[in-house]
């Protein structure tokens, strides 16, 4: 094996590759790095492997997504598995393959990212926590439950959404993230509210929006048949279900699996029209409730923004979504059910402008 | 002849009286690297600054992500004086159609506060970024961070004036690590102010040359088109002369 630290001729990088990692160029993009060629690969593993061999002006930070997004094999997340947890990297390249690796669900990245939460960085401990959330299995989630509780206020909110996530995902109770209900909000006036729909789309569609999809899918797999476009002012998401729900059966039926136990029931994609692509904003998590489910849609951060319930009155599937009142949230009502036919909204109060978003904290120049 | 004096100048557009500093009243640039400078690589005219500034003009918000003022966080010295020159970069490449960078707030985000936002993987990390953090309605936000995958910045076309609007990013976010900070942060506000991409790569909206919706670019980016002046000016962002 050969010894990262062994100083050697720096690597010649394929010219494709080194106008990519060139800080002085800006080129890269996912579509970039799909495009590299099985070499280009091979330069880019041997390029994050060998710390003596890599050129002196490179953006590693771009060798590493490129990496991760064209080769999501077991063998690059064996690499930039034990990259994250390599102590003389840089915190901010170890951080960026730990992001990277939510892409390939493999043992080998679940092992590393395990490991990198031994080290002192929480800028990659950070990392490491949301990427086993996006793809951790029933060991990670084991793993996750002994780690105790994190002195850093953001690494313990993570590590409560990871563990929210990977129970949802396997179907286990858990009150990791706990449901705090929403603000029933009454109408406004019309000029302070924006235009809200929902509507059921077709698979063709779905497929085509699933293929301009990039980033996590959560582990889940996505149904072919059922999805939705959300339409809210300038915004556009595509609602991409949980296929284990609807598989078997109608997702709109009194019997419908999702009252059965917890899911990760949905992934909002939210689009970009310059791009033509598509990254998950929001989660939907549901839980039973009673005759229901409750709903907590939540940010990739961890942060919960809305919460309501699903019911199933007269073999209708009716939900109601509420925003919980934090800063920077705009106000939100939103309550109608859902037929074979498509969505009727009976409530639609999305308003059009955030509440009070932080503005930060002021820049003191140390003398 | 309109007054030029930096006196009469600083106190029409900033509304700052002496005593003051050149460097951290009239530019904005409030750090300084070991050696006492402002870390300005290219030359630069007081004259031709107030000149910009008195006339239609942006102000610019500078978010800091990450960064706690005794420098334990994790933006340095090194990529503070960085932002300066960039913003110097992009006071001399809209200059080019007559559009001035008057005012610079200078903001933080702590890194309890930035957890998640330090490495930005995608846009809609991006936009629930601008979400959550808004600076002064009169000022565009530019929020810096330590990288972002795949794409190195992140805008809206054009962006809005309202910057507690809910359904689009309302700031341009761009990565520290870009060795054309000053051309990036060009671009990316140049998308707020309502420019698409160009055919050049000379240009600095750069050229979508795959039609992948990133636009290339590179050290030459630097061309602005009297076309684009005017678009730019006419964002609802652009202050009048003062």
């Amino acid at each position: 094996m050969t010894d990262p630290t062994q100083p050697g001729p720096a690597r010649r990088l394929p010219p494709k590759l080194r106008r990519i990692t060139d800080p002085n160029e800006r080129m890269l993009s996912e579509r970039v790095a799909l495009d590299l060629t099985a070499g280009d690969v091979l330069a880019l593993q041997e390029v994050v492997r060998q710390r003596a061999r890599r050129p002196a002006a490179m953006d590693l930070s771009r060798a590493i997504s490129a990496l991760a997004v064209r080769d999501r094999t077991a063998e690059t997340a064996g690499i930039l598995a034990r990259f994250t947890a390599d102590e003389h990297e840089s915190p901010i390249h170890r951080a960026v393959a730990a992001a990277s690796l939510r892409l390939i669900p493999t043992a080998e990245a679940r092992d590393g990212l395990l490991r990198s939460l031994a080290g002192a960085e929480p800028i990659v401990r950070i990392q490491a926590i949301k990427s086993l959330g996006a793809i951790g299995d029933e060991a990670t989630l084991t793993a996750l439950n002994d780690l105790g509780r994190r002195a850093d206020a953001a690494e313990q909110r993570q590590l409560d959404f990871a563990r929210a996530l990977i129970a949802h995902r396997l179907g286990r109770a858990s009150d990791a993230l706990p449901f705090r209900p929403g603000v029933d909000r009454t109408a406004g006036l019309e000029e302070q509210l924006i235009p809200l729909t929902l509507r059921p789309i077709r698979p063709q569609t779905i497929s085509t929006q699933r293929a301009q999809l990039r980033g996590s899918e959560f582990a889940i797999p996505l149904s072919e048949r059922i999805g939705f476009l959300l339409n809210a002012g300038r915004a556009v998401w595509t609602v991409l279900v949980n296929a284990e729900i609807t598989e078997g059966g109608d997702m709109f039926a009194r019997s419908s699996r999702i009252f059965e136990r917890p899911w990760i029931t949905a992934l909002l994609a939210r689009h970009d029209e310059r791009t033509k692509s598509a990254a998950v904003q929001y989660v939907v998590l549901s839980d039973p409730d009673g005759d229901g489910a409750r709903i907590m849609v939540v940010r990739t951060d961890g942060e919960l923004v809305y919460s309501g319930e699903l019911s199933r009155p007269r073999g209708l599937l009716s939900f109601a979504v509420r925003d919980i009142a934090r800063r920077g949230t705009a106000p939100t009502n939103v309550k109608g059910h859902l037929t074979t036919r498509g969505v009727e909204l009976e409530v639609s109060i999305p308003f059009g402008r955030r509440i009070d978003p932080s503005t930060g904290e002021e820049v003191v120049v140390p003398r | 002849m309109a007054d030029l004096s930096v006196r009469a100048t600083a106190a029409s557009c900033l509304g700052v009286n002496p005593p003051f500093s050149v460097n951290s009243q009239l530019y904005g640039y409030i750090f300084r690297d070991q050696s006492g400078s402002v870390g300005i690589s290219q030359p630069r005219s007081v004259k031709r600054q107030l000149e910009l500034m008195k006339g239609r003009a942006i102000n610019l918000c500078i978010f800091l992500v990450g960064h706690e003022n005794d420098f334990s966080g994790v933006v340095t010295l090194a990529q503070v004086i960085a932002v300066q020159d960039a913003l110097q970069t992009v006071r001399d490449l809209y200059g080019q159609v007559s559009l001035g960078v008057r005012k610079l707030f200078w903001r933080r985000i702590g890194v309890t506060a930035a957890a998640n936002y330090t490495i930005i993987t995608d846009r809609p990390e991006a936009v629930d970024l601008t979400d959550d953090f808004s600076g002064p309605n009169d000022g565009i936000d530019v929020f810096y961070v330590q990288s972002i995958l795949n794409a190195g910045g992140w805008s809206t076309t054009p962006g809005p004036c309202d910057k507690d609007e809910k359904d689009e990013m309302t700031g341009a976010v761009i990565e520290l690590s870009s060795g054309i900070l000053g051309i990036l942060t060009a671009h990316e506000v140049g998308h707020y102010l309502g420019l698409q991409h160009d055919t050049t790569i000379t240009n600095v909206m750069g050229v979508d040359s795959n039609g992948d919706g990133i636009g290339e670019l590179n050290s030459t980016s630097t061309n602005l088109t009297s076309g684009q002046g005017t678009t730019m000016r006419g964002h609802c962002a652009v202050r009048s002369p003062c």
